[in-house]
Formats: structure tokens, C-alpha cells, sequence
């Protein structure tokens, strides 16, 4: 694995289950020894030099978990002091880091008493704790509700505008990755199938694959079928795919509706241009596979 | 030639080193003493010996005078330390099913990724659990175990004032004796507790290690048994309590002391190596 993460970006790291994303975060911070090769964050070395790294990043595990006797406070008040600030310093941060991420209410609940989202919310609140230059966040939103999901996307998001920062994802959500990040890496089997800028991924996609919605469907699929579009109709959606010329395509749908006085209420490509560069590398990435074998 | 001071990054490292020490004994101290498995501590440590002192009260007492209660008071200190705090079956035990807990439990509850996450040192955490525990355990045993003698002083007829009886140097050898005796056995429990992942495994390793070196004692030294602790405080508490002559052939309070010492720091650094090493999954 061959992987270089740019300073202040927003950096998505996606793959199937199993794709070793996870581990990759693993040895991003230092609780996994790498077998070979090297890894730097911010120049160190996360095995050998975890004290020096970890007073520069802040990292949410995957389903994190706190110690079961505390309340949220003494939780976000120990984990401050951990993280070197004295005892007066480390409860005001805590109570206004836990304000940040809408827990103020809840300091003296026990850590047992709180929902999948709090908790999640509480070991997003600890991973800001000392305002870390590179945030590693593991499935950031896996247990949360829609609402829940939203508020912390919405929470990573100003948090990485508000500096100079480097935030990394690990998520198998596609539309959460493209809403935060702006750099991506697709891994695989353990190994980066691509990375880089996001525009500049997407930008090579070729979609063939397009959904219309008209006013007039069937009278629409018709046609469409009789100037030689492969299509599928579904859900009151037609399916238009294998389109060898999009430009044609583009210009004929419209143009017909116009014609006929058929409302043309929605064409745009059935897959979203992640989703699309995504399945693209994991789909030759399995075909590598079986050749392979 | 020139003496060359440890700079201040030296410094300052090590006054951060000793913070992270103090911030985790005194979480992993606060945390004991709310936990309801140390009420079953409570119970053994502070209120059976208090039972032990009230049945000795209530006894006949056939002679009394300073000697005497001297004497008494001597011996059933040792008695209660040797029985209730350092020998293998009670003290020992209990203080392994304590310890045993504090790294392994972290580990099975999937907490220890939350330390590794901050800005710590692994041999801080070995040793602010270790002296967490040694602060609970003095606790629990010190103040029982003054209240204890000096009580029986009294029942046994001493006159006032005893200030010849302890010196502060006798008082602070014998409470450095049971500190170091406990902490070796705190020492024991955390190097199992830094090699296995789950607290039964680690108690139970912890049981048949103490339960190993009790046994290697006997047979290799048969009732002179110097990897005994009890053994210890029969030998070194008289000599300490009373001025006695030390028993023949054995290591003086001194080189007890160093023995224990040499023990405890050895328990933690293995504890910190191996922690060091293990990677958190």
C-alpha cells in the first residue's frame, strides 16, 4: 500500500468491508505494528513515537467505547487531562467540547445511560480534545440516526474549515464521503486501487447509464426503445443503459419531449459520479482478482 | 571535569512523565473506591481485622503492664499482617483479583485503545495502575493496621505515654516493608494483566504464579521458605518491632527491603515492555 494523505485535506478512505481500511487507521495511530514498510504521520512514526503523534491527532475508534463508571464529564475531563492540560483547564474544555457537540445537557449522565448516537458523539468530543492538527476518524457515523448523521458530518465539516487541519474518513457511505471529503482513496484487498483529488476522479467518469422522468413514460420508452436505447422501466423511472453516444442522448430526450409537450421532469445519470468511479476500480479490482486465481 | 546537567527537554519530560503517573493512580484510586467488587476489599481488609480486635478485647485478660502489652501488640500485628495481608490463601488472593483487572480489563472492555489514543507513555500507565493500586491497598490496610496495634496496647494495659515504643523510623520501615511486600504482588497481577486480553485469564495466571513461587520456596528451601512473604514478616517484623537479633542466616531489614525493591521495579519494567509491544486490535 502506497498512500500519501496532503496536509489540510479532507480525506476519504473508502472500500468494501474487508478492504483494509480499518487496519490502515490502525496503523495510522500506532495500535498495530506495520510488518513491513514505513509510515509517517506529520513526519513521525505512530508505532515508535505514539506520544509525540498523539499530542498532534485526534482519533475516533470505530463503535468507541468508554469506561463504565464515569459520567460524561469525568470522561471528557480525564481524557483532557491525559491529554496534558491541568485540572481547572481540562473541565473547561471539556464542558465546552461537549457543548460543541450538543452533550452539554448530559455531563452528569453516566456513559452507560447514552445512546449509540451520544456515544458516538462522545468519542467524536474526545477526538477533539487539544484541537488536533490531523482528526482520524474510523466510521464516524456508522451508529448514528439520519439526524444524528447529519449533525456530526455537519460537525466534522466546521471543524476541518476551521483551520489548517487534516481530517481522515474511513467509511464504506458513499454519499457521506463525497459531502466531506475532497481527497479520496478507493482501497481494496489491502491495497489503494487509486487516490487523489476528488474533481480529479470524478472528472474521468463516463457514465452510460442514465435515469429520465417525463410526464409521458411509456409513450417516452417507446420511442426511446425504437431509436435503439436499451432501456428498463421501472417505479414509473426509465432506465436507459449501455448508451455508446452520450452526446446523441442528451440531445434526443429533450428534444422529443419538447416535440410531443411531454414535461421533461428529471434526466440525470442513474449512478452518482463517486458511486460510479467507486464501482468502477472495485469492479476491476475483482476481475484482477479472478484472473489472477 | 565538567558536570553536565540533564537539559531542560530531560526535564520537562519527565515532569510531564510524572504527571501522566499521577493523573492515572489517582483515576485508577477513585475509580476502586467506588467499584462495588471493593466492598468485598472493605469487608476483608478494614472490617474482619476490626472483629478480630473486638474478640481480642472481649477475651480474659489474665496480665497486664507496657511489657506486655508490648509484647501482645507485636505479635498480633504480625499475626494480622502475615495472615490477612501477605500470605498466600487471603491476602495474596484478594489482592490478585484486584489487580489482575487493571490492564486486562481494559483490554476486554476495549478501553485501553481510549489511553493509547493520548498523549501517554506505556510505562506510565503500568505505573500509575501499579501505584493506584498500592494507594488503595495502603488505604485500606495502614490505618487498620495502627489502629489495630495502638488499640491493643491499650486493651493490654500500656501506660501513657508510649512514645518509646515506635520510633517514626520504625513505624515508616515497617509501613515501607508492607508496601513493598503488597506491591509485589500488585507487580505479579500487572505483568499478567499485560499479557492477556481478558481479566479471568489474567487472575487465574496471576493465582498459579504466586501459587508457583510458594511452592518453589518449599521445595527448595523447605520451611525457611524465602519466596514466602510470610516468611518475611516473621523473620524481619520482630527484628523491627522488638530490636530482636535477626533470625540466623537471613537477609536483614535492609536487604529485604532492597530484595522487594528489586522485585517491584522488575514486575513493572517486564509490565512495560510487554505493553509497550502489544498492539491493540
Amino acid at each position: 500500500m502506497n498512500l500519501s494523505i496532503p496536509k489540510g485535506s479532507m480525506f476519504g478512505l473508502l472500500g468494501p468491508n474487508g478492504a483494509g481500511k480499518s487496519t490502515a487507521l490502525k496503523l495510522l495511530t500506532g495500535r498495530i505494528k506495520p510488518t513491513s514498510g514505513r509510515i509517517q504521520v506529520l513526519g513521525l512514526d505512530p508505532w515508535k513515537q505514539r506520544k509525540e503523534v498523539f499530542k498532534r491527532v485526534g482519533y475516533l475508534p470505530q463503535n468507541p467505547t468508554q469506561p463504565p463508571e464515569k459520567t460524561v464529564l469525568q470522561f471528557m475531563h480525564l481524557m483532557a487531562r491525559l491529554k496534558g492540560y491541568d485540572k481547572r483547564k481540562a473541565l473547561e474544555i471539556a464542558r465546552e467540547i461537549l457543548a460543541q457537540v450538543g452533550l452539554g445537557r448530559l455531563e452528569n449522565l453516566n456513559v452507560t445511560k447514552l445512546s449509540g448516537g451520544q456515544k458516538q458523539r462522545l468519542g467524536f468530543a474526545n477526538a477533539l480534545i487539544g484541537e488536533p492538527e490531523v482528526l482520524i476518524l474510523d466510521e464516524p457515523t456508522a451508529s448514528l440516526d439520519p439526524e444524528g448523521r447529519i449533525y456530526v458530518m455537519e460537525l466534522i465539516a466546521n471543524y476541518a474549515k476551521s483551520g489548517n487541519r487534516t481530517v481522515i474518513i474511513s467509511s464504506h457511505i458513499l454519499p457521506e464521503i463525497q459531502r466531506m471529503t475532497n481527497h479520496i482513496a478507493i482501497l481494496a484487498d489491502g491495497r489503494v486501487l487509486t487516490a487523489g483529488p476528488m474533481w480529479k476522479l470524478t472528472s474521468k467518469v463516463y457514465d452510460n447509464e442514465y435515469e429520465v422522468q417525463c410526464s409521458h413514460p411509456e409513450e417516452l420508452l417507446s420511442y426511446l426503445k425504437n431509436e435503439g436505447f436499451e432501456c428498463i422501466f421501472e417505479n414509473g423511472i426509465i432506465y436507459v443503459t449501455d448508451i455508446d453516444d452520450l452526446s446523441e442522448f442528451w440531445k434526443t430526450v429533450p428534444s422529443i419531449c419538447s416535440q410531443n409537450g411531454w414535461e421533461l421532469q428529471s434526466l440525470k445519470p442513474a449512478h452518482d459520479a463517486l458511486e460510479q468511479v467507486f464501482l468502477n476500480y472495485v469492479k476491476r479490482n475483482e476481475m484482477e482478482v479472478v484472473i489472477q486465481n | 571535569m565538567k558536570l553536565q546537567l540533564p537539559n531542560k527537554k530531560i526535564i520537562k519530560e519527565l515532569i510531564e512523565n510524572l504527571e501522566e503517573i499521577h493523573i492515572i493512580s489517582s483515576d485508577v484510586f477513585s475509580t476502586n473506591i467506588h467499584e462495588r467488587k471493593m466492598l468485598l476489599a472493605v469487608l476483608y481488609y478494614v472490617i474482619v481485622p476490626l472483629i478480630n480486635l473486638l474478640i481480642l478485647s472481649l477475651a480474659p485478660i489474665v496480665q497486664k503492664g507496657t511489657g506486655i502489652a508490648i509484647f501482645q501488640a507485636q505479635f498480633a500485628t504480625t499475626e494480622l499482617v502475615k495472615n490477612y495481608f501477605v500470605s498466600f490463601f487471603l491476602g495474596q488472593i484478594l489482592i490478585a483479583l484486584l489487580t489482575a483487572d487493571q490492564i486486562a480489563g481494559e483490554f476486554e472492555r476495549d478501553t485501553f485503545a481510549l489511553l493509547r489514543s493520548k498523549p501517554i507513555h506505556d510505562f506510565s500507565i503500568v505505573i500509575g495502575k501499579f501505584l493506584g493500586m498500592i494507594y488503595t491497598l495502603i488505604v485500606m490496610i495502614l490505618p487498620v493496621s495502627i489502629v489495630y496495634y495502638y488499640s491493643l496496647l491499650g486493651i493490654y494495659g500500656a501506660e501513657w505515654p508510649w512514645t518509646y515504643l515506635k520510633s517514626l523510623d520504625e513505624i515508616l520501615a515497617i509501613s515501607l516493608l508492607i508496601v513493598l511486600m503488597l506491591g509485589s504482588v500488585v507487580g505479579i497481577s500487572l505483568l499478567a494483566s499485560s499479557i492477556f486480553s481478558k481479566s479471568l485469564h489474567a487472575i487465574i495466571a496471576t493465582l498459579l504464579g504466586l501459587f508457583g513461587i510458594n511452592l518453589m520456596g518449599d521445595a527448595l528451601f523447605g520451611k525457611n521458605n524465602y519466596l514466602a512473604l510470610s516468611w518475611y514478616v516473621d523473620a524481619i517484623f520482630p527484628d523491627i518491632f522488638y530490636n530482636l537479633e535477626p533470625l540466623k542466616d537471613i537477609p536483614n531489614a535492609i536487604s529485604l527491603v532492597l530484595i522487594l525493591l528489586t522485585a517491584n521495579v522488575s514486575f513493572l519494567l517486564v509490565s512495560s515492555i510487554i505493553l509497550m509491544n502489544r498492539e491493540v486490535y
